[in-house]
């Protein structure tokens, strides 16, 4: 009887030392502050474009991937292979039986490989990936990481068709054969709006967000 | 002191010989064409068209490279890569009746150092007389535009064909003078479901993956 107290006692005492030694690490959800404010798409809303001449486009978000909370157990001899990974995604996605819905990829990465990041990945309509400063949810220039084949400027206030827009940043493909590659020389980003506008190379036909 | 020529001959000698080091080049990786042309060996794979003629592939050969060593380096000699393949074919190499040829031959090509690596499928198809070269590039297939005249490709997300649906789509194009010599214009390639459709040329009938 007194052995199997013992036994008892050990066997606790393993099981507590077992579990107070594996090692849990917890990563946020993705935190959507900056894609509402920037980009406040609705699945399968359709954003229509249009240019001077009646061209019309349509950005259609197909998928939105934002990351949940989760918890990464290391186990007991932690090894920190996995790292924390928070990211969010909107994805338009082209069609080949729809010429004129326009392929777009958004993503926010908040932390990578469990160190906190801070910039915008877009591709838009076909263009290659463009990395825009996304520090303290605000959206900025040309993050430092960021191809040179592009520049940002930033306009306080921007009018279009009739309508006054704030805080507007303006992508520009300085590089020329890479915006004739894509077709595409300017995108105009509005907060509040998402994608406002684009201007396509080499014809310059702009095509504006209908209200 | 005779014997110092000799001698130093022969430390010379050993030197470079300890310096010859061998390399393990890895087997195969067929990841990247069972993600784009996942076809089983011994399966027929049938394509028809939309008035009732039909027309069937049937992989019959897979060779893969093993693991293997090369030489690294030699003084003055010329340093080698490794060279993986992996290679998928049909029996024959022309239209046989209804049956028609594909050969899929992927080349992976690794400096010794594993920093720099080449990698393309050379892939040939029912008429073809010379392979087009694909490369993964994740959702996307690309051409290496350098050894592909006449032809180019464009990639979409989805598309509903043949009431199916499909993600990652590769629409090759080919141009009417190559179109005109291989009597086809279009090969329609989707991720996990190899080759879903072309279209024969002139007569632009359309046949799509049963």
């Amino acid at each position: 009887m007194k052995h199997a107290v013992l036994y008892l006692i050990l066997l606790t005492i393993t099981a507590i030392s077992f579990t107070a030694c594996r090692q849990h690490e917890d990563c946020p959800a993705f935190d959507e502050t900056l894609f509402n404010d920037w980009f406040p798409y609705e699945t399968g809303v359709d954003y229509s474009f249009v240019s001077s001449d009646g061209i019309r486009e349509v950005l259609v978000i197909d998928e939105k991937d934002f990351t949940k909370a989760y918890s990464i157990d290391h186990g007991t001899k932690p090894t920190y292979t996995a790292k924390c990974d928070v990211h969010g995604e909107m994805r338009a996605l082209t069609d080949k039986d729809k010429p004129n819905k326009i392929g777009m990829r958004l993503q926010q990465s908040q932390v990578f490989a469990g160190i906190k990041s801070d910039y915008v990945v877009l591709e838009f309509r076909g263009s290659k990936q463009i990395l825009l400063n996304a520090t303290e949810n605000t959206l900025g220039g040309r993050h430092e990481r960021g191809s040179t084949q592009f520049s940002t400027q930033e306009h306080h206030s921007l009018d279009v068709n009739g309508m006054t827009y704030n805080t507007v940043i303006q992508i520009t493909i300085t590089d020329e054969s890479e915006a004739a590659r894509c077709g595409l020389k300017d995108i105009y980003i509005a907060k509040g709006q998402g994608i406002l506008g684009y201007r396509s190379f080499p014809g310059q036909r702009e095509y504006w967000k209908e209200q | 002191m005779k014997y110092t020529g000799a001698i130093l001959t022969l430390m010379i000698t050993m030197a470079i010989s300890a310096c010859d080091r061998t390399r393990t080049c890895p087997a195969f990786d067929d990841s990247t064409l069972n993600t784009w042309f996942p076809y089983e060996t011994g399966v027929t794979y049938k394509f028809i068209s939309s008035d009732g003629r039909q027309e069937m592939l049937t992989i019959e050969q897979e060779n893969y490279s093993q693991e293997h060593e090369i030489e690294k380096k030699r003084l003055g000699g010329k340093e080698h890569w490794c060279e993986i393949n992996g290679e998928r074919k049909t029996l024959i190499d022309s239209v046989v009746q209804e049956q028609i040829p594909l050969k899929l031959f992927h080349v992976v090509e690794q400096d010794l150092n594993n920093s720099y690596s080449m990698a393309g499928i050379n892939m040939t198809f029912r008429t073809m007389v010379k392979p087009v070269i694909l490369g993964d590039g994740g959702d996307k297939l690309t051409l290496a535009y350098s050894y592909n005249n006449g032809y180019s490709i464009e990639n979409f997300d989805v598309w509903n064909v043949n009431n199916r649906n499909y993600r990652n789509i590769a629409d090759i194009t080919i141009r009417d003078e190559e179109a005109n010599k291989i009597g086809m214009d279009k090969i329609y390639i989707a991720k996990g479901a190899g080759i879903i459709g072309y279209r024969t040329y002139p007569e632009g009938r359309e046949y799509w993956q049963e």
